[in-house]
């Protein structure tokens, strides 16, 4: 595969505030990325970036190894964080609209609108106006403005908000279609569990610039804690363990964090003596958990 | 690109209501100028009335009968003449030699011309019974002759330059106002429903903003020539009037302003409108681009009965008041061409900056949401911020 999208050192500062300082990612092709990070973190800037909406101070960005332009943007899908389309345009005609604006011919366009609408279910609705939509209904829309014209790059800012269990399966399953076809996909995100059941790999920033990145498995073997899990099949009374600290527990189950140095065989022969077990799990603690290690302290997901 | 912008605009606004209202107050504003033309244009059609005599009233008949300059009577005596034909609208009314008698509310034209044909050869009678003879009756009815002279050497059809400064100023000024709101409104929308992100996704700031202006100007020209034409072809219409030069210098050069101020004050709107990003923030973001027009309107309004003032000629050379006053004082005027080229050369080339300058603060202001941009705010950060 190619060499997709490749942000270099961005930098972007508004009066006072940084928003990008020094940001460097890359999205290879065939590949699906989520972009997580807290509010203020830079993710919509770095986004509109991409888009051409913001001009950086400094950096570059590249597709397929040269400098994107207006030509390369017109093979970018981009669903905005703040939704938006024409309230009083019927759905089928505003989708035809951004086909064409995309560069679409007229019947193609009209093609791939119905494709879409029928795709995601909204077929019946095709003449109903924007408004008369419910907000579910109007996410939908807003996908197949961002899909009509087969876009080799999808830019997604938040896809994930506002949409209904439904949809959000059916955009799980048209995004990994996407990116099985060679497209790439950034998405940003901050339901982090959602984004480990979507994609493995991540990039996470802070501040304007990336402190992690890589697969979930290892941003999370990363981290410097275990988890060891213990679940009895009965009750046991007053387990202390000798190294680590219980965190979760009640009768038959207990959560112990553990030092990922720290050899568990004391504690797991010690679990085993207590009663008969189970189940016994060690792993790293979930991405969410890792969340306000990784962007910093002071920082809400 | 711009094609299908200004298609969606045209499209979507040519089936809005406050569109298609206003089309047809434009043509009965039209229709109702070309009557008013007609009527003050001194059309020399006779009325047709029927007069009914019976009794001593018959006597009147060769009196009456020729009629006034106004009146073309057709006398009704014998069975025709009674009170019932005036009941049921044979007749319009019934003389018996001491009354007369009305369905309804008497017609005063009527009235006063038989009174007055009556009067007069009654005077005729009494004066020659008095042993005036003919001569002497007409030496005492000649009025005294006064000749009417204008130092300006002016024409004496005031009123339809009249029409003519009305229509074009006071249109140019309803119709930019009216499409520069729309099109601030349209903008605005587009902010606050943050649709502009995705369109901004395909297309540039500059190339949206052109597909707008020229949408929306379409349908404003079209307006603006229903307008002009309808006014010309009813003034065409108007018999025995013959139609000033000024008037008819002014229908190209009407359209001409037009275009170039639709240009200037369409940009302008647009661009004040990219400042907020709510519908309730328009109205004080459109002053900096209403007070301007609505001063050029202002001028025109307290100047119609010294159209050549100062403040007027200086209007109309600059541009933003140019695009109503010019047409104004060429109605009432005969400009010599230079003036009108002048004038026309500085909008242009106005328009051409407002356009630049109005499609900056639209690419700076467009992605800025919640609190009003402010002009400061634009200033102090005119290197970075500005997209596309």
């Amino acid at each position: 595969m190619t060499d997709g999208l490749r942000l270099e050192l961005l930098r972007k500062r508004f009066g006072e505030v940084v928003a990008l300082d020094g940001l460097s990612l890359h999205v290879p092709r065939g590949s699906l990325v989520g972009f997580l990070g807290p509010n203020g973190a830079g993710k919509t800037t770095a986004m509109r970036s991409v888009m051409g909406m913001v001009r950086p101070d400094a950096g570059t960005i590249s597709w397929d190894g040269s400098p994107l332009d207006d030509a390369a943007r017109k093979r970018v899908g981009y669903m905005p964080q703040e939704r938006g389309l024409y309230a009083r345009m019927k759905a089928l005609e505003q989708i035809v609209y951004f086909g064409r604006l995309a560069g679409l011919d007229a019947s193609t366009a009209d093609q791939r609108a119905n494709y879409w609408l029928e795709r995601l279910d909204l077929s019946d609705r095709r003449d109903a106006l924007l408004q008369e939509l419910s907000g579910g209904n109007q996410q939908r829309v807003q996908l197949a403005v961002a899909l009509i014209h087969d876009p080799d790059l999808l830019i997604l800012d938040e896809p994930f908000a506002g949409l209904d269990p439904v949809a959000a399966t059916k955009m799980q399953e048209i995004v990994t279609e996407r990116t099985e076809a060679g497209a790439c996909v950034l998405f940003s995100s901050h339901q982090l569990d959602l984004v480990s059941t979507l994609t493995r790999d991540a990039i996470v920033v802070a501040k304007g610039a990336v402190v992690a990145e890589g697969t979930i498995d290892e941003l999370r073997s990363r981290s410097p804690l275990r988890r060891l899990r213990v679940r009895w099949s009965q009750p046991v009374a007053g387990f202390t363990p000798v190294v680590g600290q219980i965190t979760e527990s009640d009768q038959r189950s207990a959560t112990i964090e553990l030092d990922a140095a720290t050899d568990p065989e004391p504690c797991i022969s010690q679990a085993m003596a207590a009663g008969q077990v189970e189940s016994l799990t060690m792993e790293p603690p979930e991405l969410s958990e890792l969340f306000a290690d990784l962007v910093g302290a002071g920082t809400e997901p | 690109m711009i094609w299908t912008i200004a298609r969606r605009e045209i499209v979507t606004r040519a089936r809005s209501k406050p569109f298609i209202v206003l089309t047809a107050l434009l043509f009965v504003g039209v229709i109702a100028i070309a009557v008013l033309a007609n009527v003050l244009g001194g059309d020399d059609e006779r009325r047709d009335v029927r007069i009914g005599l019976t009794g001593d009233g018959v006597e009147s008949a060769e009196l009456l009968a020729p009629g006034s300059s106004s009146l073309a009577p057709e006398i009704v005596t014998g069975a025709g003449a009674s009170t019932a034909a005036v009941e049921d609208g044979a007749i319009d009314v019934l003389f018996d030699g001491t009354s007369l008698s009305w369905e309804g509310i008497p017609d005063s034209q009527i009235d006063s011309f038989i009174r007055e044909t009556l009067t007069s050869a009654q005077f005729t009678d009494r004066a020659s019974d008095l042993g005036l003879d003919q001569e002497d009756i007409s030496s005492l009815f000649s009025p005294v002759e006064i000749e009417e002279v204008r130092l300006d050497g002016g024409d004496d059809q005031f009123v339809l330059r009249l029409i003519a400064a009305a229509a074009s100023g006071g249109a140019t000024f309803m119709l930019l106002q009216i499409w520069g709101t729309f099109l601030m409104m349209g903008v605005i929308e587009e902010k606050s429903s943050k649709v502009i992100e995705v369109l901004l996704s395909h297309v540039r700031p500059s190339t949206l903003l052109a597909g707008k202006v020229l949408g929306l100007g379409a349908l404003a020209l079209l307006q603006m020539a229903i307008l002009v034409l309808g006014l010309f072809v009813g003034l065409l219409l108007a018999s025995d009037v013959e139609i000033p030069t000024g008037v008819w210098t002014t229908a190209p050069l009407v359209i001409a302003t037009f275009v170039a101020g639709f240009a200037f004050y369409a940009s302008l709107y647009a661009a004040v409108g990219s400042t907020v990003s709510r519908q309730e923030d328009a109205s004080s973001a459109q002053i900096p681009a209403m007070l301007p027009l609505l001063s050029g309107y202002m001028i025109a309004a307290f100047s119609i009965s010294n159209p050549e003032n100062p403040a007027v000629v200086i209007g109309s050379f600059i541009p933003f008041t140019a695009p109503v006053l010019l047409p104004f004082r060429n109605a009432f005027a005969d400009l010599p061409l230079w003036q009108v080229g002048l004038s026309l050369s500085i909008l242009v080339v106005s328009s051409l900056l407002m356009i630049r300058l109005a499609g900056w603060i639209y690419r700076f202001a467009l992605l800025r949401t919640g609190a009003r941009t402010t002009y400061a705010d634009m200033w102090r950060n005119r290197k970075s911020d500005v997209i596309g």
